[in-house]
């Protein structure tokens, strides 16, 4: 079991290098320097510097190398060549072993400096002239600094200079508020009618459920917000259209929670009615019936308690789009949540926020996978442990 | 066998005891044939890519009609549907009128732009789920029949972009591409809304074709090819990825509707089509309007989205049932 777990834990190490790497492809070679973005239109070429130096974008991009520019390489010319001259011959002599290989790399330091040499054609420094030279940066590359980044979890400055940490911990909060009900809501009342639609499947009620199911899935989501919003709030004015800040969280978030319920439920009832389905198709559920057990006993105590097992799994794997909130609710009822962090995000193109939170949002999909695997292999003895 | 001897099966005895025999395909489409429902849905489908491939058609021909003048002022702004009105046109005249959808803020009628949505819509989700196949098939096929590091760096990449919300995902592909140009051709608009949604949506098909692959690799059919020396290309480009061809319909519908009701969400975001009628831009303009009771624009696009998704979906589940049978709960 303790080998298991640490196999699966070293297994999830690619997966968060898949992820760091996939956004520094995309928010850093794709996205591209947005300096100039933030400076604004007539910012002069200081401002932009300043602003380049401040979110780390004159870094290099890749490993700390830096090509030397033309007068830096014209001045320091000889006194490079003659270094890796010098260090060439000093290595051929202690050698022993006959004639070493000459080399075709050499780190050098100058004026504290480190300078990378490289000979394209491979052959000794002294005799081929085609010499490319760069200087070597201790690491401190975009590169290597999206890593540690990620890893200490320290994300720096957003475009309007607050810490991103601290807007996404102020977002967690209404994200939950709105995300737990709804959840919580959505899984009881579609376990609830599964339950219903498995004591009468195959009638006539249960082919309207799966019809109403299908067609409430069809609807797209922003239509129901927006007629929700419209109808509920502004028309009947039950609810409050939009987010008030000096009231408790909970009025705010009361018919957002419910158009949420209304719009997820078609899907969630579908897929848990599978789920009891399949149940019911077991040999079990068979033998419990031939005994003689009513409906009610088996329903309840044998495909409920089995139909545990992928209704938990599902939950469990659910939770991390809890914290991530609902991106399209937030954004119409103005909830300060972390959906709506994101959209803010897109529109002012903040890299810097979108990348913090997908590595969050990953991390938190890796753990929660992780713990699932290891609660599985715990609990399911049929589960192979290789 | 001489040639001039017939083929066993052509026998009369064996044809009479076998009868003819139904390919899989064959059998699916008899069962598929008995469901009136599913018919209904094909045909309501098969409209809409009909009406996307005439706006299509009539654009590039340049041919002058009601759709490609979806953009001409057909009266007042906001005019309830059905409701006559009298209007100044642009000319002077004064005329009068009435229009079966309403009109939009710059009177146009509402009715056009819904049927040339469809265009836009099924251009996203068709390019969309030709992308995703185009990678995920292949990918899978290959990771699933070769296994080893092939399959491990296939598998990768798949948790890698599993680990990811799609919604993220999509929405930070989206962003990024939008001011992209790839080949000399601008990703603004709808370009990189599908580019967007197709390299991130191809995981769960590689995923199904990959496991697919595996439990079929063993099986008589791919043993009897490889004993007569065929190439692992060919074996699977032409024994496997056939046989688990239904996989890919059956994935290929219902994800369609997906890609409709995502073309929406980045609409709103400001991601999607902005220069032509889209459903999610006349969905996401109902905001400012439903306040002065312009419902008309709002619902036309729900119902266009509704319609075209409730037959997909049920289409959908009805080539699963009747395609593969294994797949059926009740």
């Amino acid at each position: 079991m303790t080998a298991f777990i640490i196999r699966r834990l070293l297994y999830t190490i690619p997966i968060v290098f898949g992820v760091l790497l996939l956004t520094f492809v995309l928010f850093t070679l794709l996205g591209g320097d947005i300096s100039y973005q933030i400076a604004g239109r007539d910012a002069d070429a200081e401002t932009i510097a300043e602003i380049r130096h401040e979110y780390g974008l004159d870094k290099p991009l890749f490993v700390g190398l830096e090509p030397l520019d033309e007068d830096d390489w014209q001045g320091h010319k000889e006194a490079y060549l003659k270094q890796a001259r010098e260090a060439e011959e000093g290595r051929l002599k202690e050698s022993t072993a006959g004639p070493a290989r000459p080399l075709s790399e050499f780190e050098l330091e100058q004026e504290g400096q480190k300078i990378w040499l490289r000979d394209l054609f491979k052959e000794r420094l002294g005799g081929l002239h085609l010499v490319q030279a760069w200087r070597m940066l201790d690491f401190d590359s975009q590169f290597f600094s999206h890593f540690t980044k990620a890893l200490t979890f320290n994300f720096g400055y957003d475009l309007n200079r607050e810490l991103i940490a601290d807007r996404i911990r102020w977002g967690v909060g209404p994200s939950l508020a709105l995300t737990v009900p709804m959840f919580i809501g959505t899984v009881t009342i579609s376990i609830a009618l599964a339950l219903v639609v498995a004591f009468v499947r195959g009638s006539k009620l249960d082919m309207i459920l799966v019809v109403i199911c299908v067609a409430g899935m069809s609807i797209p989501y922003l239509s129901f917000i927006i007629f929700g919003q419209y109808f509920f709030a502004y028309r009947l004015d039950w609810f409050p259209i939009f987010f008030v800040p000096d009231r408790s969280i909970w009025v705010s978030v009361a018919l957002p929670v419910l158009i949420g319920i209304a719009a997820g439920l078609g899907a969630n009832l579908r897929f848990y009615r599978t789920v009891m389905l399949d149940e019911m198709q077991s040999d079990y559920v068979r033998t419990a019936f031939a005994k003689g057990l009513s409906t009610r006993t088996v329903l309840f105590k044998h495909v409920l308690k089995n139909a545990m097992i992928p209704i938990i799994t599902n939950v469990v794997l659910s939770i991390p789009y809890l914290i991530l909130g609902s991106l399209l609710l937030e954004r119409f009822f103005g909830i300060p949540g972390l959906g709506d962090l994101m959209i803010q995000a897109i529109n002012s193109r903040d890299f810097f926020v979108l990348n913090a939170m997908t590595y969050i949002m990953s991390l938190l999909i890796v753990i929660f996978t992780l713990l699932t695997d290891i609660c599985y292999a715990w609990v399911d003895p049929r589960v192979s442990l290789e | 066998m001489t040639p001039s001897e017939t083929p066993l099966k052509d026998k009369p005895i064996i044809r009479r005891l076998v009868g003819k025999g139904r390919s899989l395909w064959a059998d699916g489409l008899r069962r598929l044939r008995k469901r009136r429902l599913a018919i209904v849905c094909f045909w309501i489908s098969a409209a809409y890519f009909i009406l996307a491939g005439f706006v299509f058609v009539s654009e590039i021909a340049d041919w002058d009609n009601m759709l490609t003048r979806w953009n001409e002022e057909i009266g007042p702004s906001y005019q309830a549907p059905l409701k006559s009105y009298e209007w100044q046109s642009m000319d002077g005249q004064t005329k009068s009128g009435w229009s079966l959808f309403g009109t939009d803020f710059l009177g146009r009628s509402t009715f056009r732009k819904m049927l040339y949505g469809a265009k836009t819509s099924i251009t996203v989700a068709l390019c969309a789920s030709l992308i995703s196949l185009l990678i995920g098939v292949p990918l899978g096929a290959v990771a699933g029949y070769f296994r080893g590091w092939i399959d491990d760096l296939v598998v990768w990449l798949l948790t890698t972009l599993n680990t990811i919300p799609y919604i993220l995902l999509v929405m930070a592909f989206a962003v990024v591409l939008r001011d992209k140009s790839l080949f000399g051709v601008p990703l603004r608009g709808v370009t990189g809304v599908y580019l967007a949604m197709g390299l991130t949506s191809w995981v769960g098909i590689a995923r199904l074709i990959r496991g697919e692959i595996m439990k079929r690799k063993e099986s008589e059919y791919v043993l009897a090819a490889r004993a007569m020396g065929c190439s692992s290309g060919r074996i699977i480009f032409q024994h496997l990825l056939p046989n688990v061809f239904h996989i890919i319909i059956i994935n290929f519908s219902l994800r369609f509707v997906t890609f409709i009701h995502s073309e929406v969400i980045l609409s709103f975001l400001g991601l999607g089509e902005t220069d032509k009628p889209s459903w999610g831009a006349m969905i996401d303009a109902a905001r400012a309007e439903l306040a002065r009771n312009v419902w008309w624009e709002m619902a036309a696009a729900t119902v266009a989205i509704f319609v075209l998704s409730l037959a997909l979906n049920l289409f959908g589940d009805a080539l699963r049932d009747c395609l593969d049978p294994k797949l059926r709960t009740d």
